[in-house]
């Protein structure tokens, strides 16, 4: 029997799938399946790692900076906290002004600690300080207290991040204090940063908080979910793909020819086919019969056989190509197999009783109804199962009979297409 | 000058530095023991100011007699956000005088009913 590949259906070349390649495909959708589930939960948990790193550093980036802005602050104001006379509270206060940012609150403390007497004053302050905002500047001193500044032995100095409320309900989320001593008393140069870039960033809050995090995180879930999906659809297409055996290769057929029950046991399982998917589509079954009778007419003409077709209205059936082309190629391979020189091999396409159909008959002579049964014809019966299967995957069934005439009909019923 | 007196305390809010008779002849009033006295306090013990201005984040407040002028700086105090005695300056400017001048300040002031 000579090798057949339908026309222009790249899939119809491809070789039989052994039994093994099906089950390892079975197999292996599970397995991609969690292999894909182990990366989606590795990836974000390394990201997660990377990032925090990251974020680490540039937190202590922006608090080293911090700081070392309180120190070049608290230099520069350094000679008029050495005056200590009631002229340099005016000239402090002229100079915080003059060093007013947007976005950024300086505080100047003083505090005698050696007189003992325990009260702090706020010598100056830019912008001015409202009464609700004394709480805020007395929870950063603690904070910055905890994070190494010593206001006992006015020593030390820290940046803290921590997003304190202002009275204009604002939140300061950097906070840097450097320590002045002067002869007397200790003075607290108090910083802190308001600004949006700063309200945006990870300061004084989880990294993964903030919005960018969060669309990142939307997105990588939307794309688990496309992937999935995608890898479900494609999961159903293998189910479509796994009887690979639209039409039978010159290698089992022709050549190899394995016995029948050898060739039957490697077989893919059952397909089910959903004509409801949306690669099911309207096809003419009367066109695709006359293309590939006209492909073979050149050898059943050296074969020394003849056709004889008849279709007279298009016969529209819901498949696919190469399960149509699959079912007509085995067909005629397996009555063109059993036919004699001189033969009649007829094709018929009609609708009968709203139902498209294909009868192929042989000629009568060796009787392709015999060999389908016969034990050393496992080709023919290979043949004749896979259009059976693919003639039963678009809803249809197919009938062989063997006439009084000894001419073996095979009719496949198609559904209305609906 | 800036003069803070160590070991200044503060009394209570009611607190009076000074003998509560009116008729009383000055008594001096050291004028450490004003650090941290609140506005109200001041008020109380020395009279209204004669002058009030702002000066940084508070206020200054000026008393003045013939004898002598005081002048005081309340700055807010970081604990409550209340307006408290910062500083003082004293003219004359010997300590002895200084606190016969805060005493003479506080009669003229509750003669004056302020």
């Amino acid at each position: 029997m000579a090798a057949r590949v339908a026309p222009d259906d790249g899939a119809l070349s491809r070789p039989l799938s052994s039994p093994g390649t099906a089950q390892a495909a079975r197999r292996g959708g599970p397995l991609r399946l969690t292999i894909l589930l182990l990366i989606f939960i590795a990836v974000p948990v390394i990201l997660y790692g990377w990032f925090r790193t990251a974020d680490a550093d540039k937190r202590a980036i922006v608090l080293g900076t911090a700081q070392q802005q309180a120190t070049l602050i608290a230099t520069s104001l350094r000679p008029l906290l050495d005056r200590d006379d009631s002229s340099a509270v005016e000239r402090i206060d002229a100079a915080v002004r003059g060093l007013a940012v947007e976005g950024r609150t300086l505080r100047v403390i003083r505090a005698r600690p050696a007189t003992g007497h325990d009260a702090e004053f706020l010598v100056a302050s830019q912008p001015t300080a409202t009464a609700a905002e004394f709480a805020a500047i007395r929870g950063k001193l603690r904070e910055a207290e905890r994070a190494g500044l010593d206001r006992q032995n006015c020593t030390g100095r820290s940046a803290i991040e921590a997003r304190v409320g202002g009275a204009s309900g604002d939140a300061e989320i950097l906070a840097a204090a450097a320590l002045v001593a002067t002869p007397g008393s200790c003075w607290t140069i108090l910083i802190g940063w308001s600004s949006a870039p700063f309200l945006a960033s990870s300061l004084g809050r989880p990294y993964w908080r903030t919005r960018e995090v969060g669309v990142a995180g939307a997105i990588y879930l939307a794309f688990i979910a496309i992937v999935l999906a995608s890898l479900r659809g494609r999961t159903r297409k293998q189910n479509w793909a796994i009887p690979v055996y639209p039409t039978i290769p010159a290698p089992i057929l022709g050549r190899v020819a394995l016995p029948a029950a050898q060739a039957l046991e490697h077989l893919p399982p059952p397909i089910e086919l959903d004509l409801g998917a949306p690669f099911a589509e309207l096809l003419d079954l009367r066109k695709h019969v006359a293309d590939l009778v006209f492909q073979y007419h050149e050898d059943v003409t050296a074969r020394g056989l003849s056709f004889s077709y008849e279709a007279i209205q298009p016969a529209a059936i819901r498949g696919t190509r190469s399960l149509v082309d699959g079912a007509v190629i085995n067909l005629l391979d397996t009555v063109l197999a059993a036919s004699r020189p001189g033969d009649v091999v007829r094709v018929v396409v009609r609708t009968e009783d709203g139902m498209p159909r294909l009868i192929v008959e042989d000629g009568g002579h060796a009787g392709a109804f015999d060999a389908e049964a016969a034990p050393d014809r496992g080709d023919i019966r290979h043949a004749t199962w896979v259009a059976h299967r693919n003639v039963e995957a678009m809803g249809g069934r197919l009938d062989i009979k063997k006439q009084a005439n000894g001419v073996s009909r095979f009719v496949a019923s198609f559904p209305r297409p609906g | 000058m800036l003069a803070i007196a160590p070991g200044a305390g503060r009394g209570e809010a009611s607190e009076r530095l000074l003998p509560s008779a009116s008729l009383a002849a000055p008594t001096a009033i050291e004028p450490a023991s004003l650090i941290g006295r609140s506005a109200d306090e001041l008020v109380r013990n020395l009279g209204r100011p004669k002058q009030e201005m702002p000066i940084a984040s508070g206020m200054t407040w000026r008393y003045q007699i013939a004898e002598c002028s005081a002048s005081f700086l309340l700055l807010p105090e970081l604990a409550t956000g209340l307006l408290k005695v910062f500083s003082y300056e004293i003219a004359p400017r010997a300590s002895d005088e200084a606190a016969a001048c805060l005493g003479r300040i506080a009669s003229d002031g509750r003669a004056r009913g302020t």
